[in-house]
């Protein structure tokens, strides 16, 4: 006797991973919001010279009629209007909207930059000391640990010092974001490398490598077809909750005088320039305070919902 | 224990050679290979306003005219026996272990260094004991009532902190908090510590709000993990009271927190020169970027140097420390 075949609506399909990532992901309310929130973020960067021409404002003019040099904007909140959205700054009376959009393309470059090379470095170092182990594994797992005896804000404090204005073909800004994605970049490799190699050293005794090596696959195949795919969950995590950490530390690097030469501006800069005249004029510390704060948050929510997201123990 | 310490001791032995390769790299190599010259970095020796003549002399007292690898076994030999200084220097020897002589300020950089120590050293330690006592009793906290309105506040609590940059927090709490705290400066532990703590406790706040949300998130999930354990049933069923059991569950939360904590010395230190900065108090970070600002680079680099293997003692007096305290560390 045939059995009745099942309706199509009552069979159960296999879900990838993937599909099953995206759907816990999206049922994560507080992850929804900072994905969200990052997207928006990234576009007003990418736009900046686009929304703030919305505005009807730009980063460089001077509005020395708005602002008092002694007791900041004139009005409310630092000169918040119908003009500038955001008020305007203690001294010179530039657009804080203006600065703020244009702020937030070095703030996201220099974090992305720093991400994406720390997490590069420190992948590929973490899998070659997991998985070759013995003598590379011990130098490798020590070299990190020297790099991570040094305050790295002193670290890069120094090296600015040490640097002439002109180093390696860059001047200027070009030349303090480059020291600043380096430092930030190259001294946080050991984390990330250490995360990779426990992964790996558990990743390595499983059947599934041990059948690709009978099968007679070779090193290259194993790491990139075998182990890659089962690190691309925790590479990924880490390094969506370690733009926001970049992001904070630009701030204080900024703030040890590792800033950009004006007119241009980070958010950590920003808030460096507004330490001075936070008594008579607050709003223009809480501005680039309050945009670091919220996409630190972002990034922060959507790390965290990856991160439940991807862990298949976890409901 | 003698065995554990002394591989400890070996392993910090190599790790301050490896910082002092490092600094030396990055202070000679890097920039030489940024199209540095042996003039630029004499004059950065020298300090502002130093004639062609006098650099010439300080390219070759330096030994700047030499091959790299003369320099870099001068500056080792500095470290561990100190080094005769030129003449017309000030001083006639710099005592090892020797971080460099500063021309400027006419002073070794080891005493310049611990002129300031004790500001940056109160700034971290009063932010670490605060960060690691309320992180820790917090995480414990939110674990017990796991899910409960005391989790959720110290979870919501823990995510605000690590937004908040010390740059954006400290001078807003310096300016809205000064009716609270009206003096932040530093005073001597030893002569006041009542005034230290009252003058210092802003600092410690800023700089131990991002830490404090990572220990306590460490530690709520050291404990949800410990909670349900074997022998946390075993002890409920054997009817120890509440409060022991919970302790024997946050002890063994404790290695992850005292691991997170070596690694997080240097980071501790580089923020403690943040807020140092931030709130205008004189330590190590001042002094560095004063050196900055007057191109004077033995003390640039004898503070990253310093600082680089003061980590290196402070994270084996952690693990020494914990050595004492952990009986499986103190068996094995």
């Amino acid at each position: 006797m045939r059995r009745a075949p099942v309706p199509a609506s009552k069979r159960i399909r296999s879900r990838s991973t993937a599909a099953t990532v995206w759907r816990k992901l999206k049922a994560d309310r507080a992850a929804v919001f900072g994905g969200y929130t990052i997207v928006l973020l990234i576009l007003l960067a990418v736009f900046a010279p686009v929304v703030s021409g919305l505005f009807g404002v730009d980063p460089t003019t001077l509005h020395p009629a708005l602002t008092d040099v002694t007791f900041g904007p004139h009005g409310s909140f630092g000169g918040m209007s119908w003009a500038h959205p955001l008020g305007v700054d203690q001294r010179l009376g530039r657009d804080v909207l203006a600065r703020l959009l244009y702020g937030s393309r070095v703030s996201l470059l220099i974090a992305f930059g720093a991400t994406v090379l720390s997490v590069g470095l420190g992948a590929g170092l973490g899998v070659l000391s997991g998985y070759l182990g013995g003598r590379v594994d011990t130098v490798v797992m020590r070299i990190g640990d020297v790099f991570l005896a040094f305050p790295l804000l002193l670290f890069a404090l120094g090296l600015t010092g040490a640097l002439s204005d002109e180093a390696f073909g860059l001047s200027g800004n070009g030349l303090r974001i480059a020291i600043m994605i380096f430092v930030m970049g190259f001294f946080n490799w050991p984390y990330i490398a250490r995360i990779v190699r426990a992964e790996v050293l558990s990743l390595r005794e499983r059947e599934f490598v041990d059948a690709a090596r009978a099968l007679g696959a070779g090193t290259r195949w194993v790491v990139w077809r075998e182990l890659m795919p089962n690190l691309m969950a925790p590479i990924l995590v880490y390094a969506t909750l370690l733009i926001p950490a970049n992001i904070i530390f630009e701030a204080g690097l900024s703030a040890l005088g590792i800033g950009l030469d004006p007119p241009a501006a980070s958010w950590g800069q920003m808030m460096t320039d507004a330490i001075a005249t936070v008594y008579t004029d607050p709003a223009y510390l809480i501005v680039p305070g309050m945009a670091v704060f919220i996409t630190v948050l972002a990034f922060n929510l959507f790390g965290d919902g990856l991160r439940d997201a991807l862990d298949p123990t976890a409901q | 224990m003698t065995t554990f310490l002394i591989r400890r001791a070996v392993t910090a032995l190599v790790l301050m050679l490896g910082v002092a390769v490092v600094t030396f790299a990055v202070f000679y190599v890097v920039p030489a290979l940024g199209g540095r010259t042996t003039d630029q970095l004499a004059a950065q020796f020298a300090g502002r306003g130093a004639g062609p003549d006098q650099l010439t002399a300080i390219k070759h007292r330096l030994g700047l005219d030499q091959s790299v690898f003369v320099q870099f076994w001068d500056y080792l030999k500095a470290l561990v026996v100190g080094a005769d200084l030129p003449p017309g220097s000030g001083a006639s020897h710099c005592a090892a272990p020797c971080f460099g002589y500063s021309w400027r300020l006419h002073d070794s950089v080891l005493t310049l260094i611990l002129d300031r120590l004790p500001v940056t050293v109160s700034v971290a330690v009063g932010a670490a004991v605060l960060w690691l006592t309320l992180g820790v009793a917090s995480g414990a906290v939110a674990a017990v009532t796991r899910g409960g309105l005391a989790d959720r506040a110290v979870r919501v609590a823990a995510l605000l902190g690590v937004c908040l940059p010390v740059v954006f927090i400290g001078p807003l709490a310096r300016a809205k908090l000064a009716w609270l705290f009206p003096s932040v400066t530093y005073s001597s532990f030893l002569s006041n510590p009542l005034m230290w703590a009252d003058h210092l406790f802003l600092p410690w706040i800023t700089l131990s709000l991002g830490y404090f949300a990572l220990y306590t998130r460490l530690t709520r999930s050291g404990m949800i993990d410990a909670l349900s354990g074997q022998f946390i049933r075993t002890a409920h069923a054997k009817g120890l009271p509440r409060r022991r059991v919970i302790w024997q569950a946050l002890r063994v939360t404790f290695p992850a927190v005292a691991t997170v904590f070596a690694m997080d010395l240097g980071l501790l230190l580089g923020g403690a020169v943040l807020t140092e900065k931030i709130y205008g108090l004189h330590g190590i970070g001042a002094l560095a970027q004063d050196a900055v600002e007057g191109q004077d680079l033995p003390v640039v680099l004898g503070v990253t140097l310093f600082s680089g293997l003061f980590i290196v003692v402070a994270n084996f007096a952690v693990d020494a420390a914990y050595a004492v305290l952990d009986p499986r560390i103190r068996v094995s």
